[in-house]
């Protein structure tokens, strides 16, 4: 991938270091806007705002870096890994759990007629359901609250998955079935030889739309009932009055989001090599 | 493999009370070693006939016999070569070829050693390693074909396979198509709607008519291998299919004149 792309074949030599310079420009205008937010933020809590919104009450950009650089350093492990550590693991479980499920029912609902007016009925009674509205029924089913919260996580990754692998299941040649199985390919190998290969990239798409709603999920999680994870580090900071720590908390939970999300496309990169004809 | 259809008929259901007769009552006979063309209009049942012989589809009425046994399902012993390709995009153009390969359990350097012999038979050892979307068309149903050929079929059912390409190659392919034919000496049936097509590859064209769907007649091509397209006997086949089929844009002045008169 190269940083530009040359579209005119006629384009001079000369005009390429031109490109770059506003490359270069565009570049510098993204962090000269950051650069700016944050001043903007940091004049906001100085003046003292309190109306129409009150800035007063925030913690400044510069006290939330330093706590940061003191949480990233600290000495005695530090609970902040640690809650990071946390709610990716419900995050993986979550997902794992939702992948292995949500992609077998997608196809089955897919292919059957049967299985559309059965379980499919099931999950579009449940698919509108917002995750935070499915924290009682999941504090009621699980024993322990680990379970809920994982429970809750999954749900977030399963839907997406499933709906994507549906409808590339019924959007299937079935000349490509066919294909396979005058090739000798029997009914029970169709599935690993056609069907996940050919709508891997379908399946990533769900993938990374569950993963964005799977992280919706912990942190929901985490804020209502639990007693780790980064989003339950969020809003105790809030309560303990650390709002350094609260703000820190919401923008990891954003960077684990972005660098979640860049992690399965990277995966899909490198899984999928060919371009869908 | 001779194969042997017998009154066979094909409706299907558009809604709950109507059927659609795409072919009716057909009976004819595929001959061991022949290459058959199915030519007719679109809508003709052509597609229909080879799917069923296929496997693909099966026969409201009557029955197709293979060797005297009835057909039921797909087998690797009636290969199969689509119009739209249908590759495997997620494999390279040698993953392709080896796939049925793969199915049958031998050794993987057997597998190589067959999938080389085809990729080479096609001319396309060159590109073995590019994806589908990376290659023409013409090259595409050369993927196709030869993933179909490396099974040894007995039997080689092909769907308008040309249909999808630009002159130049349809009339290069099939060349090639001859070629393969002669050298791996197995029986194919071709559907296409390009008369001059059918009369320079088949041996005998199975002329179809639609509404419903039937065999009208079936015309021998006694020409000699390899053909000549602008040759005297080829030009008087390519106008007798063409009148049948009411397009007599090969006949002189003349002839329209005295056929009117008469």
């Amino acid at each position: 991938m190269s940083l530009f792309k040359v579209t005119d074949v006629t384009l001079e030599l000369k005009s390429l270091p031109n490109l770059l310079d506003r490359q270069y420009a565009r570049y510098t205008l993204r962090i000269v806007t950051i650069l700016g937010f944050l001043i903007a933020w940091d004049l906001l809590v100085k003046i003292n705002l309190m109306w129409p919104l009150q800035f007063g009450n925030m913690p400044s950009p510069i006290s939330v870096l330093q706590t940061w650089s003191t949480l990233l350093t600290a000495q005695d492990g530090g609970r902040y890994y640690n809650d990071i550590l946390m709610s990716l693991t419900r995050v993986f479980i979550g997902i794992s759990l939702g992948f292995l499920t949500a992609v077998p029912l997608g196809i089955w609902i897919g292919l059957s007629k049967r299985a559309t007016d059965t379980a499919f009925t099931i999950f579009e009674v449940f698919r509108p359901v917002p995750l935070i509205a499915y924290l009682p029924v999941a504090m009621l089913l699980f024993p322990t609250i680990e379970g809920g919260i994982i429970f809750i996580t999954y749900i977030g990754a399963f839907f997406p998955i499933l709906i994507s692998v549906r409808d590339a299941t019924l959007r299937m040649s079935p000349n490509l079935i066919n294909a396979a199985k005058i090739l000798g390919c029997k009914n029970s190998s169709v599935f690993w030889k056609v069907y996940i290969p050919s709508m891997a990239p379908e399946i990533f798409t769900g993938l990374v739309v569950g993963v964005g709603a799977s992280w919706m999920g912990v942190i929901t999680a985490e804020i209502m009932s639990g007693k780790h994870g980064i989003g339950y580090f969020s809003w105790t900071s809030y309560n303990l009055l650390k709002y350094e720590s609260s703000f820190i908390g919401m923008f990891t939970i954003g960077a684990l989001g972005f660098g979640s999300t860049a992690f399965v496309r990277f995966i899909e990169r490198s899984v999928i090599r060919w371009k869908k004809a | 493999m001779s194969i042997e259809i017998k009154n066979v008929s094909k409706y299907f259901n558009i809604n709950r009370k109507t059927y659609l007769k795409a072919l009716s009552d057909v009976s004819m006979s595929i001959h061991q070693g022949e290459f058959l063309c199915l030519l007719g209009p679109s809508g003709c049942g052509k597609s229909t006939l080879l799917r069923l012989i296929a496997g693909i589809e099966t026969p409201t009425k009557g029955e197709i016999r293979s060797n005297g046994k009835v057909l039921k399902g797909l087998d690797t012993s009636r290969g199969f070569v689509f119009q739209e390709y249908s590759l495997f995009h997620w494999r390279t153009v040698r993953k392709n070829i080896q796939f049925g390969l793969e199915n049958k359990g031998i050794s993987r350097q057997e597998q190589n050693d067959i999938t080389d012999h085809y990729l080479d038979l096609v001319g396309l050892t060159d590109v073995a390693n590019a994806y589908p979307s990376q290659i023409s068309g013409g090259m595409k149903q050369r993927v196709a074909l030869a993933r179909a050929l490396c099974l040894k079929p007995e039997t080689l059912l092909m769907d308008e396979p040309f249909g999808a390409l630009d002159a130049m190659t349809r009339l290069k392919l099939q060349d090639e198509l001859i070629r393969v034919y002669q050298k791996e000496k197995i029986t194919i049936v071709f559907v296409t709607h390009d008369v001059e097509e059918a009369v320079y590859l088949a041996d005998r064209i199975a002329i179809m008519g639609a509404r419903p769907g039937h065999v009208k007649q079936i015309v021998d091509v006694a020409i000699e291998r390899p053909r000549i397209r602008t040759d005297q006997h080829f030009s008087e086949i390519r106008s007798d299919i063409l009148s049948s089929f009411g397009l007599g844009v090969e006949k002189s002045v003349t002839e329209e004149k005295q056929k009117v008169s008469v």
